[in-house]
């Protein structure tokens, strides 16, 4: 049986969210009859209220509202999953807001985050944000959860895997495994900000022999890549043709996989393959995927550190937080081989 | 109302004020922070607030009867690429009748119970769900009277609008198509629910393919797993029924997610698909095209059974009253690699 959350609370006892909270945090001007009531249901559930959910102070609505741009993509997916039963987890109430595309999420983000304070405690941003929070002052209960991409302004909190650290994970294996000559196939998002990808293979003695940019990070695109990936694997450069394949995403690694099976491509003896998300689907594919692991789970938390304490106001009002969260390479059989029975 | 009982209800403007032992129109002032009303008032309308536990309507919503424009969506997970794709897809259609979202992820059947009675969906003019946890008959009987909701999926009938799967007609195309193939020991990978034959329409498809091909339903070629939205419960069920050492030539599961799962046990346990074992699913997630080999599934129409979610939705939010409806859809046979014949 789960155990109670602030919710079942609120329900058994028949008051809001807000009036629970006022109880536990012994703010004045309840009447002694709810405060009765609330603390009778606290102890028939078993509730013990977080210590962060006291922290967060959530006295008006316990709903923290995600603003998210789409669930198409599975590690999109996956964390507003996580940030979701994050929140649960500390006894909140998530509302996930759908942000639309390019044109529109500007707007929405806006309104979004103009309903702090009113309909919600804090929000949380998933994915880059343009623009949308340039007046915002540093101290808001606003953070943003992998922002991604070059020219980024955030002047507030933000949560980002560490993406240097995949690179380098990646050109380590890379050189483990014994391969030199990579072909990369969208990894906008490893070469951006610094190009740490390259300087990593670099100091792994090894170089990309080619790379090829998908218009999105999608299995189609994957699969459809695979015409450049095995000229590649054909090509005369200096050092021969390619020996590995690294891709920004899993979900075009997925793709490219499914492709190279159907052409008859050996995988990992005549290319290893390796993506980045560390998305379940890894696991099952054939040969699995090797990947990076992005812990969805470790980014939420983060988040909801940042946006507690800045709730509760003892963070530095005056400069925006930066937290970076580690990653994990995963070693399938996409890159080491098949499990020996 | 005698039995059985009122189911409760999310606390409205009218409960303040009767507890207040004011007018609605006064409990609006005060909220509305509108002057004209005593300090001793607005303090009892405050606490009456906090007493029936009135969920203040916020941004964008008139407290009169002026709509939001705003829809609660929800489903019980993402990690399953149908409830994704599914959620993806009634914000677009409902974005398109320009209708703005909010997403719930239920993950149980209390959390369903409290976005379908307006308990954490406060502010929205209606509620497209789809159950997983809580029987659809219940959650019908739960709506509220001001809280249009309608239902995606889900086993049972309802007094509610819905829209059913066509569970039936996908599993009977797909068994059948098993049988066309040169099948004939059928495995199927399904859930548990504690019964040997499940009840549900997908199964009773399977049945009914079984049976017009003369087919005996042989117990020791059904496996259940413990979680069919996920992978890894279909690689496990596999693994027992391989070990049961039971014949078999095929494998048709209850939906993509599970199917995947028994690619990767078939495949690490020396069996080669489809050569030796055909597998299919049903959902035609995006992941189904790209294993390996590519899945045979069963397309759900989920774009039709979207649309018809919405056209009923709006129409409710437009006014409309009389009995619940139900629309069902289609399904289509998607065949691929995976039950290719021998």
């Amino acid at each position: 049986m789960p155990s109670a959350t602030m919710r079942d609370v609120a329900a058994l006892a028949g008051v809001s969210l807000k009036t629970v909270s006022r109880v536990v945090n012994l703010e004045p001007h309840t009447r002694p009859e709810v405060v009765q009531r609330v603390r009778q249901a606290i102890a028939e559930l078993g509730w013990v209220p977080n210590g962060s959910a006291r922290a967060l102070r959530t006295g008006r609505t316990g709903v923290l509202a995600v603003a998210v741009p789409d669930l198409g993509r599975p590690a999109d997916a996956a964390l507003v999953q996580a940030v979701v039963e994050e929140v649960g987890r500390r006894g909140l109430q998530a509302a996930v807001e759908p942000t639309g595309g390019p044109e529109q999420r500007p707007s929405r983000l806006r309104a979004v985050v103009a309903s702090v304070g009113a309909a919600v405690d804090a929000v949380l941003v998933l994915g880059p944000h343009g623009d949308a929070l340039a007046p915002l002052p540093p101290a808001s209960p606003v953070v943003v959860v992998q922002g991604g991409g070059t020219d980024r302004v955030d002047p507030v909190d933000t949560v980002d895997s560490d993406l240097a650290e995949a690179s380098a994970l990646l050109a380590h294996h890379l050189a483990v495994v014994g391969r030199r000559r990579p072909v990369l196939v969208g990894c906008a998002r490893l070469t951006s900000r610094g190009d740490a990808l390259r300087a990593a293979l670099d100091a792994a003695g090894a170089g990309a022999v080619a790379e090829v940019e998908p218009r999105a990070q999608r299995r189609e695109e994957g699969f459809d890549a695979v015409d450049g990936v095995l000229a590649a694997l054909r090509g005369s450069g200096p050092a021969g043709g390619a020996d590995a394949v690294l891709c920004g995403s899993d979900e075009v690694a997925l793709g490219l996989l499914a492709a190279l099976d159907a052409r008859g491509v050996a995988v990992p003896d005549a290319l290893v393959v390796a993506g980045v998300d560390g998305l379940e689907e890894g696991s099952f594919s054939a040969p699995s995927l090797t990947t990076v692991a992005l812990a969805p789970e470790h980014l939420a938390r983060a988040a909801l550190d940042l946006v507690a304490d800045r709730l509760a106001r003892t963070a530095p009002a005056q400069e925006p937080r930066r937290v970076l969260v580690p990653v994990q390479l995963v070693r399938r059989e996409s890159t080491t081989g098949p499990v020996p029975r | 109302m005698s039995d059985p009982p009122h189911p409760p209800r999310a606390a409205t403007l009218d409960d303040v004020a009767r507890v207040a032992g004011v007018s609605g129109k006064t409990v609006s002032n005060v909220l509305l922070g509108r002057g004209g009303v005593s300090e001793a008032t607005r303090a009892r309308v405050r606490e009456a607030v906090e007493q029936v536990g009135y969920q203040v309507q916020h941004a964008g919503r008139s407290l009169s009867s002026g709509r939001s424009r705003r829809v609660a969506v929800v489903v019980p997970m993402l990690y399953q690429p149908y409830f994704a794709t599914l959620a993806e897809r009634l914000i677009l259609a409902l974005a398109a009748r320009g209708y703005s979202s909010t997403l719930r992820i239920a993950a149980d059947a209390a959390a369903e119970v409290a976005a379908v009675s307006g308990a954490t969906t406060a502010g929205v003019d209606g509620v497209v769900v789809a159950p997983l946890w809580t029987p659809v008959e219940e959650l019908g009987r739960r709506a509220q009277p001001h809280l249009p909701v309608v239902q995606v999926g889900g086993v049972g009938t309802s007094p509610g609008d819905r829209v059913v799967m066509g569970e039936h007609e996908g599993a009977l195309a797909v068994a059948r198509h098993l049988v066309e193939t040169g099948r004939r020991r059928i495995a199927v990978s399904w859930y548990s629910g504690g019964v040997r034959h499940p009840a549900d329409e997908r199964y009773a498809g399977y049945r009914r393919a079984l049976l017009e091909a003369g087919l005996p339903l042989d117990d020791a070629l059904f496996v259940a797993g413990t979680d069919t939205n996920r992978r890894r419960s279909g690689y496990a069920s596999t693994v027992a029924l391989l070990r049961s050492g039971v014949e078999l030539d095929a494998v048709l599961c209850v939906n993509d997610a599970t199917a995947v799962g028994v690619l990767r046990a078939l495949r690490t346990h020396g069996r080669r698909v489809p050569d030796d074992v055909a597998v299919t699913g049903f959902d035609d997630t995006p992941e189904a095209r790209f294993t390996t080999p590519a899945l045979t599934s069963v397309d759900p129409r989920q774009a039709d059974m979207v649309a018809a979610a919405v056209q009923m939705l709006c129409e409710r939010m437009d006014g409309l009253e009389g009995p619940g409806r139900s629309v069902r859809t289609g399904a289509d046979l998607r065949v691929r690699a995976s039950s290719a014949p021998r």
